[in-house]
C-alpha cells in the first residue's frame, strides 16, 4: 500500500466505526508501516475482523495489523493442490465433493466480494454441510446479499427446538449460525442465544454466545441483563468475557456521559 | 380250580347244547380279532393287529428317547457373519412280536430364531446369521421336531410322535479387536504450539518483538482419537490440536538487556542503588521502559502473553472447546451394510473426515476472526516483569 492509500484508509477509519476500531499504528507513522499494512474491505456486514501481527513497539505504542484473510484462506486451498485463485476458478471450486473446498472457496469469494459469484453462493446456502451454508452466508453479507439469513433463521428453529429435547447434533453448528446473524445485527438471534448462555456442556459456545450478544447490544440493550447473567458461569473464561463486557459497555456509557457534560 | 371247571362247563354247555355228545370239549373258536389265549378268547393283544378278523403281529412304534442334542453358537463381532450348528437326533423303537425290535432315527425339522441380528440362511442343522451392530448376548435357539409320518407296519394307535425339543445358546457380540468402549467425552486437549522458523523475518526497525498467529490455516489441525464404541456408535473424539505461530521475542531492534532478574541477583548493594535510580516510579509505569533499563526477558513475556492468552486461551481454545463438543455430538453410526462402519479402525471414512476438517476450518477461521490482541493485558506482564526487577533492587537497596 503506497503513502496515498494509506493516508486514505486512515481517512476511512476515523469515518467509519467498525472499522475505526481496528485504529492501525500505523496511521500514527506511516512512513514506518506503510508497506505493513492492509486490512478488510470496509463493510458493515463484514464477519471477518481479527488481528493478525501485534507488535511491541519500542516507542511503546501497539501496532496491529489485521489477519490476510487472502492467504489465510489461500493457505486452505492450496492443502488441497489448488494454486488458482481466480474468481472463475474459485466459482468452479464451489462444485467440489471436498467440503472444505467448498468452505474455502465460498470464503475467499466473500472476502474479494465477488458480485459475480452471487448466484453460486446463493446456490451455498443449501449445501449439505453447515460450514459451507455459513460461509456463503458470510460471503454474501459482504456483498451486502442478505439472502442466507433466513436460511440460519430456519436452521436456528430447528436447531433449537432439538436442544429443547436434549439432542445437541446441531448445538455448536447453531453457536456459529447465530455468530453470523448477531455480525448481522439480526436480533431474531437473542432467543437463541439466551438458550446457548446456559449450555452446559461446552464453555466455548457459552463464551461464544456471551460475544455474540455483545454484538447485538446497540439494537436490544436487555441482553446485558444475559450477558450479566454469565457473571454466575462455572467457566472463568466465561466470567472474564461477561466481565470484560459489561465493562467495555460501562467504560463507553461513562465516556459519553462525560462527553455531555 | 372249581372255579374254572364251573366256567369251562357253562361254555361247554353253551357251545354243545345242540348236541349230545358227552365227551371233552374241543377247543373253543374265538370270534374275529380274538385269539385264545390258554382256553379264553381275548382281544388282539397289543402289538397285534386285527387282519380279516385275525390276530396279526404288527409293529407297536413307541417314541423311544426323546429329541437329544445341543447346538454349538459361535460368539460374534459387531455385524459379523457366523454359522451356528447343531447336533440333534431322536432315536424311536418299535417291537414286532416274533420278530423283535428296533431303533430307527427319524427325520427331524429345524426351526432357528435369533433374539438380534439377521438371519441369512438356514441349512436344516446349520444357521448363518449376521451379528447386531450393537454389543449384546444374542439369545439362538433352534427348535427341532420330528416327523412322525414314516412308521411302517404300525400297530394301530402306535405313534413315533415326540414332542418337539429347543435348544438354546448364547452368542456374545463383542468389539473387532482393537476397538474400545468409550468412558465419556475426554477432556479437550490444549494445543501444542510450534512457532515459525526462522523467526523474526516481520521485524521492522522499531519493534522489539511481535506475535502473529500464522497466515496458513493449514498450520492449525487437528487429530481424532481412534473411535470408541457407546450404544450402537462409534465417537471420534477430539484427541491433539497443534496451532503454529510466528512469534519473535527479540527483533533486532530489541535494545539489549541492562539488567534482568539474573543480572540483579549478581549486583552488590552499590550497583543495585545505581541500576535503581533507573526506574523513576514504583509501582512501575509503561512509560518508565528505556534503553537505560531496558530487560529483553520482559519483552519475552510481553509476546508470549499475546501468544498463550490472547491467542490461546482467548481465541483458540473455545473453539477447540467447540469443536470437542461438536466431535461428541456426531457419532458415526454402525450400519452393517457398510462395512467400514462395522470397525473402528475404518469407521471414520474419507467423506465423514471431510465433514470434520469443514467444521474444524470455521473454527479457525473463527478463532482468527475473533483473535483481538489486548495490549493491556501484554503491558501488564510485561510491567510485572519490571516490577519484580525493581523488587529484586530494592531488597538490595532498601
Amino acid at each position: 500500500m503506497n503513502m496515498k492509500a494509506n493516508h486514505i484508509f486512515c481517512l476511512l477509519s476515523s469515518l467509519i466505526p467498525l472499522l475505526g476500531v481496528m485504529i492501525l499504528s500505523s496511521c500514527n507513522k506511516p512512513d514506518r508501516f506503510e508497506s505493513d499494512v492492509y486490512a478488510e474491505p470496509n463493510s458493515s456486514a463484514d464477519v471477518s475482523s481479527g488481528v493478525g501481527v501485534t507488535a511491541l513497539r519500542l516507542d511503546g505504542k501497539p501496532c496491529k495489523r489485521q489477519i490476510d484473510w487472502e492467504a489465510l484462506y489461500q493457505s486452505g486451498l492450496k492443502k488441497y493442490g489448488i494454486d488458482d485463485f481466480s474468481t472463475e476458478s474459485l466459482i468452479r471450486l464451489m462444485d467440489s465433493e471436498i467440503p472444505t473446498v467448498r468452505y474455502f472457496s465460498a470464503s475467499l469469494l466473500g472476502h474479494r466480494q465477488e458480485l459475480s459469484a452471487i448466484p453460486r453462493l446463493e446456490k451455498a446456502l443449501g449445501d449439505e454441510l453447515l460450514p459451507v451454508q455459513r460461509a456463503a452466508t458470510k460471503a454474501l453479507l459482504k456483498i451486502g446479499n442478505r439472502k442466507g439469513i433466513k436460511v440460519l433463521q430456519d436452521f436456528c428453529q430447528k436447531a433449537s427446538r432439538e436442544f429443547e429435547q436434549g439432542n445437541h447434533r446441531n448445538t455448536v453448528d447453531m453457536s456459529d449460525a447465530l455468530q453470523v446473524l448477531a455480525e448481522a445485527g439480526e436480533v431474531s438471534a437473542i432467543p437463541y442465544l439466551r438458550l446457548l448462555v446456559g449450555y452446559d456442556r461446552s464453555w466455548g459456545v457459552r463464551v461464544t454466545a456471551v460475544r455474540s450478544l455483545r454484538k447485538l447490544y446497540e439494537k436490544e440493550p436487555g441482553v446485558l441483563a444475559d450477558i450479566a447473567s454469565a457473571l454466575r458461569d462455572q467457566h472463568p473464561q466465561v466470567r472474564t468475557e461477561a466481565f470484560e463486557i459489561l465493562r467495555a459497555v460501562y467504560d463507553s456509557y461513562a465516556g459519553d456521559k462525560q462527553k455531555s457534560k | 380250580m372249581t372255579k374254572k371247571c364251573i366256567i369251562f362247563l357253562l361254555n361247554f354247555s353253551l357251545l354243545c347244547r345242540f348236541t349230545a355228545v358227552t365227551t371233552a370239549c374241543p377247543p373253543p373258536e374265538c370270534p374275529d380279532c380274538y385269539y385264545l389265549a390258554g382256553s379264553n378268547c381275548v382281544p388282539c393283544g397289543d402289538c397285534y393287529k386285527c387282519v380279516d378278523g385275525d390276530c396279526v403281529a404288527c409293529k407297536c412304534w413307541d417314541t423311544g428317547t426323546p429329541i437329544v442334542g445341543s447346538i454349538n453358537v459361535q460368539n460374534a463381532k459387531l455385524c459379523e457373519e457366523k454359522t451356528h450348528t447343531s447336533s440333534v437326533s431322536d432315536t424311536d423303537h418299535w417291537f414286532k412280536p416274533g420278530v423283535g425290535e428296533g431303533h430307527p432315527g427319524d427325520s427331524l425339522t429345524y426351526s432357528w430364531t435369533a433374539s438380534d441380528g439377521t438371519p441369512l440362511s438356514s441349512n436344516a442343522a446349520n444357521f448363518t446369521w449376521r451379528a447386531p451392530p450393537c454389543v449384546q448376548v444374542v439369545t439362538i435357539t433352534l427348535r427341532v421336531d420330528d416327523v412322525p409320518n414314516s412308521m411302517d407296519d404300525p400297530c394301530p394307535g402306535s405313534s413315533r410322535d415326540d414332542d418337539y425339543a429347543d435348544f438354546q445358546g448364547t452368542s456374545t457380540v463383542s468389539l473387532p479387536d482393537g476397538c474400545g468402549f468409550c468412558t465419556g467425552p475426554p477432556t479437550p486437549p490444549t494445543p501444542s504450539i510450534s512457532e515459525k522458523d526462522p523467526p523474526c523475518t516481520q521485524c521492522t526497525p522499531d519493534w522489539a518483538g511481535y506475535f502473529d498467529i500464522d497466515n496458513s490455516i493449514v498450520d492449525h489441525t487437528y487429530t481424532l482419537k481412534t473411535p470408541c464404541y457407546d450404544n450402537c456408535k462409534w465417537y471420534a473424539y477430539l484427541d491433539t490440536v497443534h496451532t503454529t505461530v510466528d512469534i519473535c521475542r527479540s527483533c533486532p531492534a530489541n535494545p539489549p538487556t541492562v539488567a534482568c532478574l539474573s543480572e540483579v541477583a549478581d549486583m552488590n548493594e552499590a550497583e543495585a542503588c545505581a541500576h535503581k535510580k533507573n526506574f523513576p516510579h514504583d509501582p512501575v509505569q509503561w512509560g518508565d521502559r528505556s534503553t537505560s533499563n531496558w530487560c529483553r526477558d520482559c519483552v519475552v513475556v510481553h509476546e508470549e502473553t499475546h501468544m498463550n492468552k490472547d491467542w490461546i486461551q482467548d481465541s483458540l481454545q473455545p473453539e477447540i472447546d467447540a469443536f470437542a463438543d461438536w466431535c461428541a455430538n456426531h457419532p458415526i453410526d454402525i450400519d452393517c451394510s457398510v462395512s467400514d462402519s462395522t470397525n473402528c479402525a475404518s469407521a471414520l471414512t474419507a467423506a465423514k473426515k471431510a465433514a470434520y476438517d469443514a467444521q474444524w476450518a470455521d473454527r479457525v477461521s473463527a478463532a482468527c476472526a475473533t483473535y483481538d490482541a489486548q495490549e493491556a493485558d501484554a503491558q501488564a506482564a510485561e510491567l510485572a516483569c519490571y516490577q519484580e526487577i525493581l523488587n529484586a533492587l530494592k531488597a538490595k537497596c532498601p
